[in-house]
């Protein structure tokens, strides 16, 4: 959009201002202002054909409410997200014991082969990477669930 | 709108009472003088129907606002391609508290009304939803699904027709 239209936008919605010192500098602009000020009034006064009329909810309701029924029928039981969080949370107590204990098997290992200090720095790096690895999977569940909920909600419909 | 996918009327209603305003009016003027009360009701309750039975269609990551008028403009345009080229039809709702009021805002109504009847089909859409819904270029252009530039160039085409148009009454 030009800066001339920009302007005229503007005066059309009310803001005379912007305009009246755009004017200063455009010929073509200050041409055209009465035309525009006519418009802008004409667009201005006609009045707000809103809100719906109350009565329309009536018949929409009464079209819509077998459609809703339908889906409500047909929908899958969608378990919440707070479920699917909560049952991916389940198997957590058993994976951190055992991360835990195969880092710690991977040190003594590691110990009777390196200094001890160069085999604690390794394994903590791992554990970093773990770590960082089960961070990334939880924080993915919400998403792959949502996107699951929406597949089945546009299968159903 | 996932609520109302799964069924739930009252998840329903309260999307209804927050965009029936915006729809309405959009509905409203971009149909213009062409149609009467009664076609702009029917298309109205068209969209309410459609995005009753497509809610499982729309996608979260988008504007539900952009989708609704999606919905709106495309029953709109369907109306249009049903009507004759132009029949113009001045029943325009008349708000107001007394006659005199109820008699100056029809005036008005008719003059905004027989201007944006002047527009092409196109061009009114892109000055409705610029003009009296205060809408972006880029949502304007998802809405028409058309590029930005497009947006632009019918809204400076539609301000510069209703600028001869009032130029020439005037």
């Amino acid at each position: 959009m030009s800066d001339c239209d920009r302007h005229r936008l503007t005066l059309l919605m009310g803001d005379a201002r912007p305009f009246e010192r755009h004017v200063a500098g455009c010929a073509d602009c200050g041409r055209d202002l009465p035309s525009l000020r006519g418009l802008g009034h004409a667009l201005r006064a006609a009045p707000d054909p809103g809100p719906a009329p109350a009565l329309l909810w009536a018949a929409i309701e009464q079209r819509t409410a077998p459609i809703l029924d339908h889906h409500a029928e047909t929908s899958p039981r969608l378990p919440s997200l707070a479920a699917v969080v909560a049952a991916a949370l389940l198997p957590l107590p058993i994976l951190v014991p055992l991360n835990l204990l195969s880092l710690w098997g991977l040190h003594e290992l590691l110990s009777t082969l390196l200094p001890s200090a160069v085999s604690l720095a390794l394994v903590a790096g791992q554990a970093t990477f773990l770590t960082l690895l089960l961070g990334l999977t939880y924080a993915s569940v919400p998403l792959f669930a949502n996107r699951q909920r929406r597949a089945l909600l546009e299968e159903s419909t | 709108m996932v609520a109302v996918a799964r069924g739930e009327h009252d998840a329903f209603r309260s999307l209804y009472d927050r965009h029936q305003g915006s729809v309405f009016r959009f509905i409203a003027r971009y149909l213009a003088r062409a149609a009467g009360n009664r076609d702009v009701d029917d298309v109205y309750q068209e969209t309410w129907v459609r995005v009753a039975r497509h809610a499982g269609r729309f996608d979260p990551s988008r504007r539900f606002t952009t989708w609704l008028f999606q919905i709106a403009v495309n029953l709109c345009r369907d109306w249009h391609r049903r009507q004759r080229p132009t029949e113009p039809v001045g029943d325009a709702r008349a708000p107001g508290d007394g006659p005199a009021a109820q008699e100056a805002a029809q005036d008005a109504a008719i003059d905004a009304d027989r201007l944006l009847a002047r527009l092409p089909e196109a061009q009114r859409a892109v000055l409705v939803l610029r003009y009296y819904h205060d809408l972006s270029e880029a949502e304007i252009a998802g809405i028409l699904d058309i590029p930005p530039g497009t947006v632009k160039s019918r809204a400076h085409a539609a301000v510069e027709r209703l600028r001869t148009l009032v130029e020439i009454q005037t």
